[in-house]
């Protein structure tokens, strides 16, 4: 965010967020709203930092600010606490405020191809240093297609949320380098605390218009924030990015279920500008798919998923990702095959979920224009109602899904998984899967002949589904089922400490069932041959008990 | 530029437009007259959309204008009444798109699922512009409206000025309406209660008795709830007016035109000229299918809905597929 706006919008911030905090006066026992709040606070937070327990580098700063919010707020009257209610809020919006400095960042976008590609294309950081100018470049590594020319006018028609898929922790700087490409400026967007650990990716991220996000902060109060602070860049035309699956997939699907918090900020934002009838209030939401045929973190994100451990499995401090080394391993691997990271961008909504036109136009599912402020009105008034925008933006939420689905990018990688699984499924059909997933089933391999034949059903299914626009297809997954399984296995070979398969003369050994599971349910809800593995909620299915 | 225009035109709180010229479109009228005598200046104009407008000799009630024009039943319309058949519902759907605005509300009695697992909801929010819908469920009993009784019925809406809306337009009519946000819980035991009726007529026919009757219908209930849960819907739906409430009086009334089906195919007629038989239309038969196809991709196991399919498309028997889910435990 621009130096001039973000006094102004730390100060809106503020007072929006006290403002409706002290319209309630009273909670129901007569005792003070603000005293419920920040007791609250105190306690989600008191509580984090027992968890914590000095990991983290704000700890002993925190702790010593919520032992003195706890001292101030024994027998405090209203006005004080107020003004300790403005001082927690001033805290969290102090950590949350990037420090997007535009120096800095014309550098880091200058910086940002070689640098990316240091990460993407890196045999090692000596190699590198050698071979400077012959440096891959990251233009040859990232394709980007679909909508671009619509987002590009729709950024120019109002403000854009940017809503991509969300596998690794790569994504973000993939987004922002995508982003420049296309000629646009900085999307501020919030990312995990976590991800400033990484000291390559913090640079770029501190630059790249990120704010923090501390996903371990369950305090009402700071969730509450995070959002108006969304909604407010939103008003000030600034563009946002969200990952609307709110973390990484960890099940390897496209994500279904989406976070509507923070989907949400765009309607309050769009409600705020028509009533202070500021121009181009529009707010476009711009979902998107990062497509990849190897992601980092596969295995981390997959034994987390198949764990289920509670809560906790949301946050993952020691992926992969923290351990440089794996990054460039990861990165070396992948310079020496032509595998490539596609950005797929897809046509823009309005905050309701209904598709809009080049110029921002809403438009009704057979091309009509709509004017969509009418969703909005109570007799003739620009309203806002929280239980009907909650509707609209699970509306919302329905459309992004429906469009990620739609752009999802098959690839060598997803088709063999898939193939492997199913032909193993066939194989053990008496079997629970997280059985068939831990013991690999009757067999220790499978002829590649039946693996051949169960990716050509799937081929099939896929070709019709394209046919009508309900996927997308890579050059890596079209030609013909040997093809395709040579270069699945061809990349499952190079990265992962375990291959998720092998081939051993005409045998397929399915060496890791959990890598399989996790690149094959990316094919997962598009009705393919042996049906879904995952069921709605993205839970493994249990088996069919036919009583 | 800065637009300061706020939308226009408004709505016409007191405009009814209904789509559909069937037994429930009559009723409805009926009731609007009733509630329009008492209210004097104050009346409902109630457009209905109907292919042929002319009534003959007969002018239409006070307060009420049938029409071919669709754009003029539509405008300004506080509420839209859809009242076709579920499988009429796409077609419907996509001739109100140009004319409807999203502030208008849109009430649903369509009862079925349709091909690519479609809720009459679905089709509405897949062709047109309009979020506010309502859909209506739960006993409502036409000839008991005819006569002049007093109903009860269920409103199922996301949105609290659907329910709104309706308890202002219902306010002093026969209807008392029961809210429930569960929208999908409501559809999906509206469109599967037929399979369940099916199953009940069939049972009749074939003389199994009283039990399996009540067993039969239980089970379709049981099946929904499962189907439901797949969606989300809440399971207290289905043991509500909107099931059990609608289930129990119907499934002992005869005139219901699945259960008569139902009673044909217990005959040993064939599906297709059972169907042509009651000559009017059959959802459920649809409902079913789609849900069995569904199932099977699923792994989800449903033996009523897979049985009742089974026998539509004639690869199995009426009376074994009776007999092999009566006796699986509910």
């Amino acid at each position: 965010m621009r130096k001039e706006d973000q006094e102004r919008v730390v100060t809106e911030l503020v007072s929006r967020v006290c403002e409706r905090h002290m319209r309630t006066h009273t909670s129901s026992e007569g005792r003070s709203h603000l005293q419920d709040v920040l007791e609250d606070s105190l306690y989600f937070e008191r509580q984090r930092l027992e968890l914590d327990g000095g990991k983290s580098p704000a700890y002993s700063r925190d702790l010593t600010f919520w032992h003195n919010i706890q001292i101030k707020l024994r027998h405090a009257t209203e006005p004080k606490l107020q003004q300790l209610i403005r001082e927690v809020i001033h805290g969290y919006v102090f950590e949350i405020q990037g420090h997007f400095n535009p120096r800095v960042y014309a550098l880091a976008t200058k910086a940002l191809p070689s640098g990316l590609g240091l990460l993407l294309n890196a045999v090692s950081p000596l190699k590198v240093l050698r071979n400077l100018p012959q440096l891959p470049r990251l233009e040859d590594r990232i394709i980007i297609e679909g909508q671009v020319a619509q987002l590009q006018r729709l950024h120019q028609r109002g403000t854009v949320v940017f809503v991509p898929t969300h596998a690794s922790n790569l994504d973000s700087p993939v987004v922002g380098f995508a982003l420049y490409k296309m000629g646009l400026p900085p999307f501020l967007y919030g990312a995990g605390l976590n991800l400033f650990t990484n000291p390559l990716l913090s640079f770029f991220m501190r630059n790249l218009g990120a704010y923090t996000v501390d996903r371990k902060k369950t305090d009402p109060l700071y969730k509450d924030i995070l959002k108006e602070y969304a909604t407010i860049s939103l008003e000030n035309k600034y563009d946002n990015l969200f990952f609307p699956g709110g973390t990484r997939s960890r099940s390897g699907a496209i994500e279904k279920k989406l976070k509507r918090g923070l989907l949400g900020c765009g309607l309050a934002a769009y409600i705020n500008n028509l009533q202070r009838r500021r121009a181009k209030p529009k707010i476009f939401i711009v979902p998107c798919t990062i497509n990849s045929q190897l992601v980092l973190e596969a295995e981390t994100l997959i034994d987390d998923f198949l764990k289920e451990v509670g809560k906790s499995r949301y946050i993952i401090d020691d992926d992969e990702f923290s351990q440089p080394r794996r990054v460039f391993d990861f990165a070396a691997q992948l310079s020496g095959l032509d595998s490539k990271i596609h950005i797929r961008v897809s046509s823009g909504l309005d905050v309701f979920g209904n598709p809009v036109d080049e110029n921002g136009i809403s438009l009704t599912p057979g091309g009509h224009s709509v004017d969509d402020r009418r969703y909005l009105l109570k007799g003739d008034q620009i309203t806002s109602d929280p239980s009907r925008d909650h509707e609209y933006t699970r509306e919302l939420a329905l459309s992004i899904e429906d469009a990620f689905s739609r752009n999802n990018i098959v690839t060598s990688t997803h088709v063999t998984a898939r193939a492997i699984f199913l032909a193993l499924r066939r194989r053990n059909p008496s079997m629970s899967l997280l059985r068939l997933i831990r013991t690999g089933g009757v067999d220790d391999d499978l002829p590649i002949s039946t693996v051949y034949q169960t990716a050509n059903e799937i081929l099939e299914k896929l070709i019709k589904l394209e046919r009508t626009n309900r996927i997308c297809r890579s050059p890596s997954s079209r030609g013909t089922a040997e093809a395709i399984i040579a270069d699945g296995l061809k990349l499952f070979g190079i990265y992962h400490t375990r291959a998720a398969a092998k081939r051993s003369g005409d045998r397929i050994i399915p060496t890791d069932r959990t890598l399989l599971l996790y690149y094959q349910n990316r094919l997962e809800g598009y009705e393919l041959p042996g049906g879904d593995v995952l069921d709605d909620d993205n839970r493994v299915l249990r088996p069919t008990h036919h009583s | 530029m800065v637009n300061t225009n706020y939308p226009k035109p408004s709505l016409d709180n007191k405009k009814l437009a209904i789509i559909g010229n069937g037994n429930l479109t009559k009723a409805v009228l009926r009731l609007v007259a009733a509630v329009n005598a008492s209210n004097g200046a104050d009346a409902t104009q109630v457009f209905v959309y109907t292919r042929q407008p002319s009534l003959g000799s007969l002018s239409p009630p006070v307060g009420v204008v049938f029409t071919n024009h669709l754009s003029e039943v539509i405008q300004r319309a506080r509420i839209i009444l859809v009242a076709v058949p579920a499988t009429a519902l796409a077609d419907v759907a996509q001739k109100l798109s140009p004319h409807v605005l999203p502030d208008q509300v849109i009430l649903l009695v369509s009862r079925g699922i349709t091909e690519g697992f479609y809720l009459p909801s679905d089709l509405i929010r897949a062709h047109t512009c309009l979020r506010k819908i309502g859909i209506i469920g739960g006993p409502l009993h036409v000839r008991e409206i005819e006569v002049g009784r007093r109903m009860n019925a269920v409103i199922a809406s996301k949105f609290d000025e659907v329910i709104q809306v309706v308890r202002a337009f219902t306010g002093m009519g026969a209807i008392s309406f029961q809210h429930t946000r569960d929208v999908v819980g409501v559809q999906i035991i509206g469109a599967l209660a037929n399979t369940a009726y099916i199953a009940a007529g069939a049972a009749e026919a074939l003389g199994l008795g009283q039990t399996a009757r009540g067993v039969l219908i239980a089970r379709g209930i049981i099946e929904a709830r499962i189907v439901g849960a797949s969606f989300g819907a809440n399971p207290e739906t289905f043991f509500g007016l909107a099931g059990l409430g609608e289930l129990i009086p119907r499934s002992v009334t005869s005139l219901e035109r699945h259960i008569q089906f139902g009673r044909l195919l217990g005959q040993g007629i064939y599906p297709k000229e059972a169907a042509e038989q009651i000559a009017d239309h059959l959802e459920g038969a649809t409902s079913t299918k789609v849900v069995a196809e569904w199932s099977k991709t699923k792994s989800i196991s449903l033996p009523l809905i897979t049985a009742i399919s089974d026998v539509l498309d004639q690869k199995a028997q009426l009376a074994d597929q009776l007999d092999a889910v009566l006796s699986k435990p509910l």
